[in-house]
């Protein structure tokens, strides 16, 4: 699953990222790397972008780029 | 003197620590890149008087936007005129420490002694938390104290921290890199010697190593290939570990930080308030449907609170502005012409501007409260989508938001925007923003004919979508320009939500108090001189004979076929009188500089509905649109349309008629022309200090670019609403 299809208010690990995408390590630099839990926080209005909550942080992203963010659904 | 750089995350109250040991005010906000430059301040020590530089907030030195850059050189001691500093203060916020020392680590490499400050401690104790400080410095090998930088909790301190810092000489201690970095950075080393002007240090090796397109690589000046061959087989032998080049800096970080962390941050009790609130507020803010809402009534609240609650104010401005006329008026008596200058030049043109004081500041406090409550980031992340599609981003919104206030604070926060092209676009559109400098134009024409007619509900919504009507122009602008000129991709969009905070009323009326002093020396510096200019091109010149033969022909008009009435005459107040003077100063004006000036172009801006004097203040505003109002005071007040009966220029607009011409005697000042000068000052490149920055920060050719284009199409779309408006009012 990718980090763009999860639905708001839904948990997920990430379990793979493409690091071919510049936008990857910059994520990575947040501290968003395989083994993290996130939350999906918010879908914009206009279905884009997203806003993910993790570690005490909040970050908006566009679901181009959380495609790039394989994840696995986590039970609450 | 010593060097102290606060350096830290973006938004972890760097500017207001600096606020703090500096006793300065520089300006601090809820969003991240609120400060964009360096700034310089003298702080006190313990042991003497320090620098203290303030930086832009960066996440890692990797610096991917030109603010982050900033931060980056003046670590490394690239930026001319900037000393490497003697020592870091670390700006961390405590409610997110791990994220925040990994910049730390990063900047461990340059092994520039340091002081770790924990900000937002405030914030930390509402969530429930506590950090082991004593714990923590043992582990990271610095000194660390705890600070709330809104409170200046702390600060003596951490004063005290960076006084023995200097001494003690204390770094954070760098990580243990696997030997196979080791080995990577020695080789780039080698490729690298003596090839560069200032031999690279590891810091910088480490990046050319992590990053995909480090800007170190820049500094390299020969012996490419070898440098970029060893770069590559030093990634080569990363990913034999098992690690992604790309990411290999943050995952060995974060895995060493985890280790550092573990058991130092605690519960503090329970908690007492509980998670800060931001998650349930943005439930609702960034609700699907209730948020757009909200974000559309907040908008027009605004407009409507701008619109509507200045109004006792500006009447005692005016009053005021009225009341020094008539004092200096009866001075000058027996000097016409410096009576002339000062009432209908400097009083009349200055004061009519002066009134609208009020409103910038109703304004700016909207705008502060957006900022320091953490909306702004909000309204980005609404707005992001209905931005993508033209090449811009949410990141492009937050400096055109701020381009409603001022388009030069704006383009400075360009400098957030990681990618060149698109910050190019953003620069090029956000003068099309209608900032406040545009406000008084349609506060005057709206309070004159939109209101009276139509209601203060009209006019707060007229008001409304003036302020739209530049970002319907920016929005395709700056997708032709993506899509043909500059040609930029997709750009990500990445930013940080600050947690909502209950703004501080001190920073708002900071906020408030700055505008209001930038307006007010505007009116006493750029305002007044050309108004005084206009004031001499409309007074001069003066023929002799003019006032002689105006009398004659008035008389033959008007007294010879009613010789009883020549009476009237000695009455000063009478109505024939004040109809003679007026005659005699309209004849005057009539054959000005300005109105020949004003009529050479008239035919120009004649499809637009304008007549010379509209001419003539829409070409003086050229260099300060706010101009147009002193100047149409001028010009109406020394037409002699204006007398003891018309209080304001609202009622002198509305009264004034075309003189000549196939529509003689009726309303200059229609709803399409009253429209199609709002939308030709909001489309309209006016502003000589934004032209300026402009060239400052993207070269003058393309400012010249955008000027032509700006004002060619601020023409079209005053036609285009002029004939559109007549054709489907009449
Ligand atoms: N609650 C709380 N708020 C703080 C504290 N320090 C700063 N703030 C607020 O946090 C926000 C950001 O502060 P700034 O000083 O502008 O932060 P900065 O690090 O300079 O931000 P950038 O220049 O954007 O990188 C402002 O709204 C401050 O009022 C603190 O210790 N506690
Ligand atoms: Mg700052």
């Amino acid at each position: 699953m990718r980090l763009d299809q999860i639905q708001i208010g839904r948990r997920c690990r990430v379990t793979a990222i493409n690091f071919n995408h510049a936008i990857c390590q910059r994520l990575a630099n947040f501290g968003l790397l395989p083994g993290q839990e996130i939350e999906m926080a918010q879908v914009a209005p206009l279905g884009d972008p997203i806003a993910i909550t993790f570690e005490g942080q909040k970050l908006s992203l566009r679901r181009r780029e959380a495609a790039l963010v394989e994840v696995e659904p986590v039970a609450v | 003197m010593k060097h102290i750089a606060l350096i830290g995350n973006p938004n972890t109250g760097k500017t207001s620590l600096f606020n703090c040991l500096t006793g300065m005010r520089q300006r601090v906000g809820n969003y991240p890149g609120v400060t964009v430059e360096k700034k310089l301040g003298t702080a006190y020590l313990a042991d003497g008087p320090a620098t203290m530089i303030d930086l832009p907030g960066a996440y890692s030195l990797s610096a991917s936007s030109l603010d982050e850059r900033v931060a980056v050189d003046v670590l490394s001691g690239h930026l001319p005129g900037i000393e490497r500093p003697d020592i870091v203060v670390c700006v961390i916020d405590a409610t997110n420490l791990k994220r925040n020392l990994f910049l730390a680590m990063q900047i461990a490499e340059l092994g520039i002694p340091m002081v770790i400050a924990l900000n937002l401690w405030d914030a930390l104790e509402q969530r429930g938390l506590s950090i082991d400080i004593v714990e923590l410095e043992k582990r990271l090998g610095v000194p660390i104290v705890a600070t709330v930088g809104r409170k200046g909790i702390g600060i003596s301190e951490l004063r005290d921290a960076i006084s023995k810092a200097a001494t003690q000489e204390r770094c954070l201690a760098p990580m243990t890199w696997p030997a196979e970095v080791n080995e990577a950075v020695n080789n780039i080393h080698c490729a690298a010697d003596g090839h560069t002007a200032v031999p690279l240090t590891d810091m910088e090796v480490r990046r050319l190593l992590f990053d995909a397109n480090s800007a170190v690589l820049d500094r390299v000046q020969s012996n490419h290939e070898k440098v970029r061959a060893s770069i590559s087989e030093g990634r080569e032998n990363l990913r034999k570990l098992g690690l992604n080049p790309m990411a290999a800096e943050a995952v060995l970080c974060y895995k060493h930080l985890d280790k550092l962390l573990e058991g130092v941050i605690k519960q503090a009790g329970d908690a007492p308030n509980g998670p800060d609130g931001t998650e349930s507020i943005d439930k609702l803010m960034l609700h699907r449907f209730a948020g757009l809402l909200i974000f559309a009534a907040m908008m027009y609240v605004v407009f409507q609170a701008v619109y509507s609650w200045a109004g006792p104010l500006m009447d005692l401005v005016d009053g005021l502005k009225g009341w020094v006329q008539g004092i200096v008026g009866g001075w000058l008596e027996p000097w016409p012409m410096m009576s002339s200058l000062m009432t209908d030049g400097i009083i009349e043109g200055v004061g009519a501007f002066a009134i609208f004081l009020p409103q910038i500041l109703i304004l700016f406090f909207f705008i502060a409260l957006l900022e320091d409550t953490g909306y702004m980031a909000r309204a980005a992340f609404l707005m992001d989508k209905l931005f993508g599609w033209c090449g811009l981003n949410g990141k492009s919104f937050v400096p055109m938001l701020s381009g409603y206030a001022c388009a030069i604070p704006g383009i400075l926060a360009t400098r957030t925007i990681e990618d060149p092209k698109a910050r190019m676009v953003t620069i090029l559109v956000t003068p099309l923003m209608s900032c406040s400098a545009r406000l008084p134009v349609y506060v005057l024409l709206i309070g004159a004919f939109v209101e009276p007619k139509y209601g203060p509900w009209a006019a707060g919504l007229a008001l409304f979508v003036m302020h739209i009507v530049g970002l319907l122009v920016a929005v395709p602008a700056a997708y032709i320009l993506t899509k043909f000129v500059i040609k930029t991709k997709p750009q990500p969009f990445l930013l940080e939500m600050p947690s909502y905070r209950l703004p501080r009323m001190q920073d708002v009326l900071f906020r408030m108090w700055m505008a209001g002093k930038e307006f007010v020396i505007r009116a006493g510096t750029i305002i007044l001189a050309i108004t005084v200019i206009v004031w001499a091109l409309l007074y001069f010149p003066r023929p002799a004979g003019l006032e002689d033969e105006v009398t004659k022909e008035f008389y033959a008009e008007h007294i010879e076929p009613n010789p009883a009435s020549a009476s009237l005459l000695d009455d000063p107040d009478s109505e024939l009188s004040v109809e003679l003077s007026n005659t005699i100063d309209a004849a005057y004006i009539n054959q000005s500089f300005m109105a020949r000036i004003g009529k050479a172009i008239q035919p120009v801006f004649a499809p637009a509905g304008f007549d010379w004097k509209i001419t003539v203040g829409v070409v003086a505003s050229f260099p300060a649109r706010e101009v147009i109002i002193s100047t149409l005071g001028v010009i109406y007040s020394l037409g002699g349309d204006v007398d003891e009966e018309s209080p304001d220029l609202m009622t002198t607009l509305s009264n004034a008629t075309w003189k000549e011409g196939p529509r003689a005697g009726t309303p200059i000042f229609t709803l399409p022309v009253v429209f199609a000068i709002m939308v030709f000052f909001a489309l309209c490149q006016q502003c000589g200090a934004t032209l300026a920055v402009m060239a400052k920060e993207i070269g003058w050719k393309w400012v010249a670019g955008s000027f032509v284009f700006q004002t060619s199409i601020a023409w079209l779309g005053a036609v285009l609403v002029y004939q559109l408006g007549t054709a489907i009012l009449s």
